[in-house]
């Protein structure tokens, strides 16, 4: 079997033993404001940000985005009230997606959201223009104190999500909505 | 063809040459004002090294956590020793499912396999979903940069194959106006894909789960529409816990591309109600490799490419002048271990100068293993051309002052034997674009005899 | 402290010069230079070929001449590299621990040992700084650009500190010259395309002088210069402070 030869051989060829470093200490009061360091981020990410400050002006502003594309909801972790379901055949035509985002990561702009938050996971892709809402005070300051909130165990997929689709293939020009979304908002929720 | 005639053909086009060291530099700089930004970045990069040593070290131990929490989630776990076995794998999955198509994300494993021809030949249509990668594959090429596989290609060049594969307009090579073609191109198979296989960046034994970057949420787009996910993935890739991979998504986009992190960073931990994901650990050489005292720490690779973009003589050269699927500084410390005889000029494609081993997020001594190399080359008695020439003798020489001084007008000496002139006075290629230094009278020892030798 | 001095085989036959200015400026610093007779080489050039075997001749030979030293200096961050890190293991005793415990680069000497940061003399010339990687990322006599955190230069310290003298700012200051010993004649075409960019980076910072802490990039810069009928002089940074002392 494969696998016995592999271990066999890794234990035949294996350096040493190596220590783990000790955990890293990172120092907490880098960015003068982490709100302020999150959102400047997130724009060179090509988000775009919105500062709201309740949970009806957020419908409001998404009902004004409408136009007359469709609009797919799952904010059921914030229990609004789901306002339309598609069919998940129809997904690909949703213009607009909008998903609770769970935590900010202030050094780079991104937002971590994982299955609970979305019906399925293609939809945070599959969409022209997506949604985020994230309350202020998840903001977090790095990936260490991000990951230590994250419970990777208790989910089946989880994503960081930073700006728009994007790439840089071609001559390195920088080109937005390669595969996924070719908008990203992100509603932030004081 | 050797390194140093593929980087001569690369070089007789000036401006192109002058183009792509522009592009790659372009890319280092933007690497640069990132880890400005970043007050810890060398404690992160010891950190990130010393996790990869530890992991390596006790990689049975962590591999069989990690397979044992992977099926816990429902993950189907695979071991192959070798390229063969991992495409074989990869095939019975398709065939089992009776899927003729694969849909897929940037992998360079799958390319060290050999598998798309594998699979192309067994009559499956491979549909490479990365933007750079799709290019590639259409031109029927390599690719010559593992995070930018297109680089070498103008957007004139890319454009009239677009023309040609995908019907766009004549002469527009408006990248943005490519890109928004390849996407609508690629969204059909993206909508019907049924098997969407995926590389890996790591793996984490602790949660039994794995982690996949990419910019242009491909690999998402594939696999989420896809009923079965293939991750192949280099046993290498294994890190111990969740709180590892801060240190590593810190680093890795900074390093490859100047991001702060990538576009979507996907942590796939359980398949999707009513789908499967599959796993490949795939050897093919690493655990051997891992038995080299003076090379193992090349497994630590993240695959960033940095070293590559910093890189003078790649930068200057191309990455088919490699002649492997990684090139640059990784390449050449890579390739030497599959086959010395044939990749035996790859440690020599270096000037020594160290930025890569400066650069690489995860500290590999890059430039230490290409001189390490250089011996074995020589100990294996590849080195052609020293049979041809008198450079043992430069040794006996130099360790004898009497031959030394002996030598009588010793700056012809030095020009017929010392290394740099070796060659130029047999084929004149130092002087064929350099002129040579003006002699002196005499030498420094002479003067300080007849000037200040006080005996 | 007996200081004895290391004339690399190059600088001996090809750049006299160099060796003289070293010496007369260690003495001009006050210190007691002696340079022990029938020296040859540190045996790199083999070594990055590969043949580090090949030169346990060359490196016993360095070992016996240098080892009652206190300490050793020489005008070349690269051979002080070799003799630092890539001496053949059968020769690893303690008289080359001391040796390799001891020896400096020119420039690192004066900062380090002499403890001296800034030197009375004048340059009033426009210098772009090559600092060869030997002596940057091997002896870190530098902090790279690679790396994070505060840049410092212990040549480019010393230069900066002459008056009159302009430091260019060059586009990619650290970036090789393209020697690499025996790299410039077996990658020939890529090493010339290098050193044509080093120059032309000099060029259009309107830099008169490439000031070098290795003879041998130099040396490569100059065949360049020459043949193309450039406007640039190199000169080693021993003959620069040297000159600038007077
Ligand atoms: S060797 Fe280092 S710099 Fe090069 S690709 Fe691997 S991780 Fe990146």
């Amino acid at each position: 079997m494969s696998r016995e030869s592999i271990l066999k051989s890794i234990i035949a060829n294996k350096p040493a033993k190596i220590g783990l470093p000790k955990p890293i200490e990172i120092s907490n009061n880098e960015y003068r404001d982490l709100t302020e360091k999150f959102i400047d981020m997130a724009k060179s990410a090509g988000s775009e940000i919105v500062e709201i400050d309740s949970m009806e002006k957020v419908m409001e502003w998404i009902i004004r985005q409408k136009s007359d594309g469709k609009v797919v909801f799952d904010l059921t972790q914030e229990s609004v009230p789901t306002q339309q379901f598609l069919s998940i055949h129809d997904f690909s035509n949703s213009d607009i997606v909008v998903l609770r985002g769970q935590m900010g990561v202030a050094e780079n702009g991104a937002v971590w959201i994982d299955e609970h938050d979305m019906l399925i996971r293609k939809l945070p892709f599959i969409t022209s223009h997506l949604v985020l809402v994230l309350k202020k005070n998840k903001i977090l300051k790095d990936m260490h104190q991000v990951y230590n909130q994250i419970d990777l165990k208790n989910t089946g997929f989880g994503v960081f999500i930073a700006g728009p689709s994007k790439t840089a293939d071609i001559e390195q020009s920088l080109v937005i909505g390669a595969h996924g979304p070719i908008r990203h908002t992100i509603l932030l929720l004081s | 063809m050797k390194h140093s005639q593929a980087a001569k053909v690369f070089l007789k086009n000036a401006p192109r040459t002058q183009w792509h060291d522009k592009a790659l530099w372009f890319a280092r700089e933007k690497r640069d004002i990132q880890k400005n930004q970043v007050t810890e970045w060398e404690t992160l990069r010891d950190h990130a090294s010393q996790i990869k040593e530890h992991a390596l070290s006790n990689l049975d131990d962590y591999l069989m956590e990690f397979e044992q929490n992977a099926i816990g989630n429902g993950i189907v776990v695979h071991w192959a020793s070798d390229a063969e076995e991992h495409n074989r794998i990869v095939f019975n999955i398709l065939q089992k499912a009776g899927v003729r198509k694969l849909v897929k994300s940037k992998s360079m494993l799958t390319e060290e396999c050999r598998m798309n021809p594998y699979l192309e030949n067994k009559g499956i249509e491979v549909i490479e979903s990365d933007l750079g990668e799709r290019i590639i594959q259409l031109d029927k090429q390599e690719p010559s940069h593992i995070v930018m596989p297109a680089i070498h290609m103008k957007k004139e060049e890319i454009g009239k194959l677009f023309e040609k594969e995908l019907h766009t307009e004549t002469g527009n090579n408006d990248p943005q106006y490519l890109t928004a073609a390849a996407r609508s191109h690629l969204r059909k198979h993206f909508l019907s894909a049924e098997v969407a296989l995926t590389g890996v960046n790591f793996a984490i034994a602790e949660t039994g789960g794995f982690v996949v970057c990419t910019n242009e949420g491909n690999a998402d787009m594939g696999v989420h529409h896809a009923r079965i996910h293939i991750a192949s993935m280099g046993i290498e890739k294994l890190i111990p816990k969740k709180e590892h991979l801060a240190v590593f998504i810190r680093l890795l986009a900074r390093s490859a591309t100047g991001q702060p992190i990538t576009n979507y960073t996907s942590h796939f931990q359980k398949p999707e109600k009513g789908k499967e994901i599959h796993i490949i650990l795939v050897d093919n050489g690493r655990s051997e490799h891992l038995g080299e005292e003076k090379f193992w720490r090349a497994l630590k690779c993240i695959r960033c490419g940095a070293c590559m973009n910093t890189c003078p003589v790649y930068r200057r050269s191309g990455g088919h002048s490699y002649g492997y699927t990684i090139p640059g500084p990784i390449g050449s410390i890579l390739t030497p271990k599959i086959d010395l005889k044939q990749f035996a000029d790859l440690p020599f494609a270096s000037s020594l100068c160290g930025s890569c081993s400066d650069v690489c997020p995860v500290k590999i001594d890059i430039h230490e293993q290409l001189y390490q190399w250089r011996q074995e080359v020589y100990e294996h008695g590849h080195l052609s051309w020293i049979k041809k020439t008198g450079f043992r003798v430069v040794g006996k020489i130099l360790a004898s002052p009497r031959l030394y001084g002996l030598t009588g007008t010793i700056a012809r000496f030095f020009l017929i034997y010392a290394p740099g002139f070796l060659v130029y006075n047999r084929m004149n290629t130092w002087g064929k674009s350099r002129d040579i230094p003006t002699l002196p009278r005499q030498s420094f020892q002479e003067w300080y005899k007849e000037n200040r030798n006080k005996s | 402290m007996k200081v004895g001095l290391f004339i690399p085989c190059y600088i001996d036959q090809l750049y006299p010069c160099v060796g003289i200015s070293t010496l007369q400026l260690l003495e001009k610093l006050g210190v007691d230079v002696e340079v022990p007779q029938n020296q040859t080489c540190c045996g790199q050039p083999l070594a990055n070929s590969g043949l580090q075997k090949e030169t346990i001749g060359i490196s016993r030979h360095f070992i016996n001449l240098f080892s009652n030293c206190d300490t050793i200096v020489s005008p070349s961050g690269s051979c002080v590299l070799q003799i630092k890190e890539h001496v053949p293991k059968e020769l690893h005793d303690e008289k080359y621990s001391h040796i390799k415990n001891n020896i400096y680069e020119l420039t690192e000497f004066i900062t380090d040992i002499l403890k001296i940061d800034e030197l009375d003399g004048q340059f009033p010339y426009r210098v772009g700084l090559l600092q060869s990687c030997h002596s940057l990322r091997g002896l870190r006599n530098g902090k790279s650009s690679e790396l994070a955190g505060k840049r410092f230069s212990k040549s480019g310290q010393l230069l900066s500190s002459l008056k009159d003298i302009k430091l260019v700012d060059l586009d990619r200051p650290d970036e090789c010259c393209g020697f690499g010993g025996t790299f410039s004649v077996f990658e020939e075409a890529v090493s010339v395309q290098m050193g044509v960019d080093k120059i032309k980076d000099h060029l259009s910072h309107d830099a008169e002088i490439i000031a070098g802490t290795d003879m041998s990039c130099l040396m490569h810069l100059e065949g360049l210069i020459n043949r193309n009928r450039q406007l640039l002089k190199v000169m080693h940074i021993a003959e620069i402070l040297n000159t600038a002392m007077t």
